[in-house]
C-alpha cells in the first residue's frame, strides 16, 4: 500500500494565558492508502488534537504533515477548505447533522459547494445512502431515524465526495453497542471493499478492534502500534 | 451568473434555518412589518405633504375674500366677481357661499357651496361628474352635486331628496342629488348647489363668502392677487387675495415643523428592528456553532458561511420589510385615510415604498454583520466542540 498520511517531527502546542502547553510532541506516523487506523489513548493524549491536524482543521506548530505527497501547511485557508471539501470526509461523535434537512439533504451539503450539476448530485447523494443501507430513508429528517440510522446518515455523507480520506471522531460515542457495531462493521467493509482510508478516534477497545492498525498516543507522543 | 447559480444553491439551506425556530421567526418578521408600516406611513405623510404643496404652487387658483379676520362672516358683493373677471391674467371668477348646517343626524355637519355654474364651470369640472350630471345643476333650481365623502357620512344617495338643517336660527336647505363628486376631488366633502337657489332660501343676496379666482397661468398669480386686491382698496369693503398655496400654508407650516421629528420618528422605528433581527440571527448562529463548525469542517469557508448567514438576515429583512411598506402603501394610496385636521387625505407612490423597500437591504446586511462574523470568528475545532 502507497503513503497517504505522512507525519514527521509533528509539534502542537496551544498557548495557556502566557505559558505554552504541549499536545503533541516530536510525533511522527505513516498511514498508507487503504488503511483503517485507530487512534487510541487516555484523555488529554492528544487524539483528537492529531485528528485535526491531519483533518486540516488546524495547523501544526511545527513539522511536516503531507497528505497524498503535499504539506499541508502550504495550503492557504481557501485552498485548504477546497481540498476538505474534495478529499476528506467527516464522521462526528454526535453525527453533526442539520436538523431541518432531510437524509439526502444533508448528504448532499458537501457536494453544494463542488461543481457537480443538480441530477448528479442526487444520483451521487441516492447511491451513498443507498451503500449505507438508507435507500428507503432519503426525505427523512434526522429526528425521525435512530442513532445508528443518522450515524449512517453522517458516513453516507462523508462518502459521497469520493474522499481520499475519512476522519472519524469517537463514531460510535453516542451509540448502544448494537448500533455501535453495525456502524463499525459498515465502515469496515468500505474500507475493505471500496478502499476507502479510515482513521478512527476511540477509547472503546471493541471499536479499535475493527480497525487494521492501533495506534496508541500518551502524552501527545506514540506509545506503540499494534 | 456564479453568483446567482451559488445562490440558488444555498437558497433551500437559508429557507430550512428559518423555518428551523418558526416562532423566533414569525416573531422576527412581525416586527419588521409593523416598523415598515410605520416608516412607510410617516414617509407617504411626508409625501402628501410635498405634493399638496407642489400642487399648490402649480395652481393658478385664488381665494378672494373680505379683508377682515373674520372672513366667513363679513360677506363680500358678488358683483366683484364681474369686476375682478375684467382684470389682466384672470381667465374666471366665480362667486362662492358656503352653508354650515347638520347633516342627517342631530349634531352632525355638512356644508353646502352655492355657485354661479356657467362661471364656476370655467374653473375646472369636479372629478366624476358626468354631462348629464352637470346639466341637471343648469336645469334644476335645486339640484345639487354632491361629494361622495358627505353622501357617506349622511347615508344618502343620488336621487335622494335631503336636507341640510340649518344651524343658530337658519333656515334648512333642501335639496335633490343628481350627482356624485368623486372621493380625491377638492369637493368630495361638499353638497355643490345653485347660488341663486341658495340666496333664495337664506337671504341677503348679492352677498357672498369669497370669489374664487383663476389666473392665466401659475407664475402670474401673485402678481394677480395683488390687482385684485388694489381694485378694491378703496371699496367699503376691501379684498384680501391669497394663492391656494397661502390658504393652505398654516397647516403645511405646523407639519413642516414636525417634519424632522417625523422622519426621525421612523429611521428610529428602523433601528429598533435593526437590533431585533440582529439578536434574532445572532441566536440563530450560536444555537447553530457546532453545525457551522461541521460545514466549515466539509470545505464552507469563511466567506461562505458568512454570505450564508448574511442571507438568513437579508431574507427576514427584505421580505418582511417589503411586506410593511407594501401594506401602508395598500391603504395610504387608497385615498380614503384622512390626515387628521388637514382637509385631506394620506397620499403614497411607488417611489416611497421601493425606497423604504431598498433599506431593508442595508439593514438586512447591517444586522447580519455581527452574527456573521462570529459564525466564522471561532476556529473550526472549538466550533465543533461548542456546547451552550
Amino acid at each position: 500500500m502507497s503513503g497517504l498520511v505522512e507525519i514527521r517531527g509533528l509539534y502542537k502546542s496551544y498557548w495557556r494565558g502566557a505559558s505554552e502547553v504541549p499536545v503533541l510532541s516530536d510525533l511522527s506516523l505513516d498511514i498508507a492508502r487503504g488503511e483503517f487506523v485507530a487512534l487510541m489513548g487516555p484523555s488529554g493524549s492528544g487524539k483528537s488534537t492529531l485528528l485535526n491536524l491531519i483533518a486540516g482543521l488546524d495547523r501544526p506548530t511545527r513539522g511536516s504533515l503531507r497528505i497524498d505527497g503535499r504539506e499541508l501547511a502550504d495550503f492557504a485557508e481557501t485552498e485548504l477548505d477546497r481540498w476538505r471539501n474534495r478529499r476528506v470526509g467527516f464522521i462526528f461523535q454526535f453525527y453533526n447533522l442539520i436538523p431541518v434537512l432531510s437524509a439526502l439533504e444533508n448528504v448532499e451539503i458537501p457536494l453544494l459547494i463542488s461543481d457537480y450539476g443538480g441530477d448528479e448530485r442526487r444520483e451521487r447523494c441516492e447511491a451513498a445512502l443507498r451503500i449505507v443501507g438508507l435507500g428507503h430513508r432519503l426525505d427523512h429528517r434526522p429526528g425521525e431515524l435512530s442513532g445508528g440510522e443518522q450515524q449512517r446518515v453522517a458516513i453516507a455523507r462523508a462518502l459521497v465526495n469520493d474522499p481520499l480520506l475519512v476522519l472519524a471522531d469517537e463514531p460510535t460515542g453516542d451509540l448502544d453497542s448494537e448500533n455501535a457495531e453495525e456502524v463499525l462493521s459498515l465502515m469496515a467493509l468500505l474500507n475493505r471493499q471500496a478502499g476507502t482510508t479510515f482513521v478512527m478516534v476511540t477509547h472503546d477497545p471493541r471499536a479499535a478492534a475493527k480497525a487494521r492498525r492501533i495506534v496508541h498516543l500518551e502524552k501527545g507522543r506514540l506509545a506503540d502500534a499494534t | 451568473m456564479k453568483l446567482f447559480s451559488e445562490i440558488a444553491r444555498q437558497a433551500p439551506l437559508v429557507a430550512r434555518q428559518l423555518r428551523r425556530s418558526p416562532r423566533r421567526t414569525a416573531l422576527t418578521f412581525l416586527g419588521l412589518v409593523i416598523a415598515f408600516f410605520l416608516f412607510t406611513a410617516l414617509e407617504s405623510l411626508l409625501y402628501t405633504m410635498s405634493t399638496v404643496v407642489a400642487g399648490a404652487s402649480r395652481d393658478a387658483l385664488l381665494f378672494t375674500r373680505a379683508a377682515d379676520p373674520d372672513y366667513w362672516r363679513a360677506q363680500l358683493p358678488a358683483s366683484y366677481a364681474e369686476a375682478i373677471e375684467e382684470l389682466p391674467g384672470v381667465v374666471a371668477a366665480s362667486p362662492v357661499r358656503f352653508f354650515f348646517g347638520t347633516g342627517r343626524t342631530e349634531g352632525s355637519f355638512a356644508v353646502a357651496m352655492g355657485i354661479e355654474p356657467s362661471a364656476h364651470l370655467k374653473l375646472g369640472i369636479p372629478d366624476g361628474v358626468t354631462g348629464s350630471e352637470l346639466r341637471a345643476l343648469f336645469v334644476e333650481r335645486d339640484a345639487a352635486l354632491v361629494g361622495e365623502r358627505l353622501l357617506e357620512d349622511n347615508g344618502w344617495k343620488v336621487g335622494d331628496r335631503v336636507t341640510i338643517g340649518g344651524r343658530q336660527r337658519k333656515p334648512d336647505l333642501t335639496f335633490t342629488i343628481r350627482g356624485d363628486i368623486a372621493r380625491g376631488d377638492r369637493l368630495d366633502r361638499v353638497a355643490v348647489v345653485r347660488l341663486d337657489y341658495l340666496q333664495e332660501v337664506l337671504g341677503g343676496g348679492g352677498r357672498v363668502t369669497f370669489i374664487q379666482v383663476r389666473a392665466r397661468e401659475a407664475g402670474i398669480a401673485p402678481a394677480v392677487a395683488d390687482a385684485i386686491d388694489r381694485r378694491f382698496a378703496n371699496y367699503t369693503m376691501p379684498t384680501q387675495t391669497v394663492t391656494e398655496k397661502a390658504h393652505i400654508a398654516p397647516f403645511i407650516a405646523s407639519l413642516s415643523d414636525a417634519r424632522d421629528g417625523l422622519r426621525l420618528v421612523g429611521y428610529l422605528a428602523l433601528g429598533v428592528t435593526l437590533l431585533v433581527v440582529a439578536n434574532s440571527v445572532a441566536v440563530g448562529v450560536r444555537e447553530r456553532t457546532r453545525e457551522i463548525g461541521t460545514l466549515r469542517a466539509m470545505g464552507y469557508g469563511r466567506a461562505r458561511v458568512v454570505s450564508l448567514v448574511l442571507c438568513e438576515a437579508l431574507a427576514v429583512a427584505v421580505v418582511g420589510g417589503t411586506f410593511g411598506a407594501l401594506a401602508a402603501y395598500a391603504l395610504f394610496a387608497t385615498g380614503r385615510v384622512e390626515i387628521p385636521g388637514a382637509g385631506f387625505a394620506y397620499r403614497s407612490d411607488v417611489s416611497v415604498v421601493v425606497r423604504a423597500a431598498l433599506l431593508s437591504i442595508p439593514l438586512g446586511l447591517v444586522a447580519g454583520a455581527q452574527p456573521a462574523w462570529s459564525a466564522v470568528r471561532m476556529t473550526i475545532s472549538d466550533a465543533l466542540r461548542y456546547t451552550e
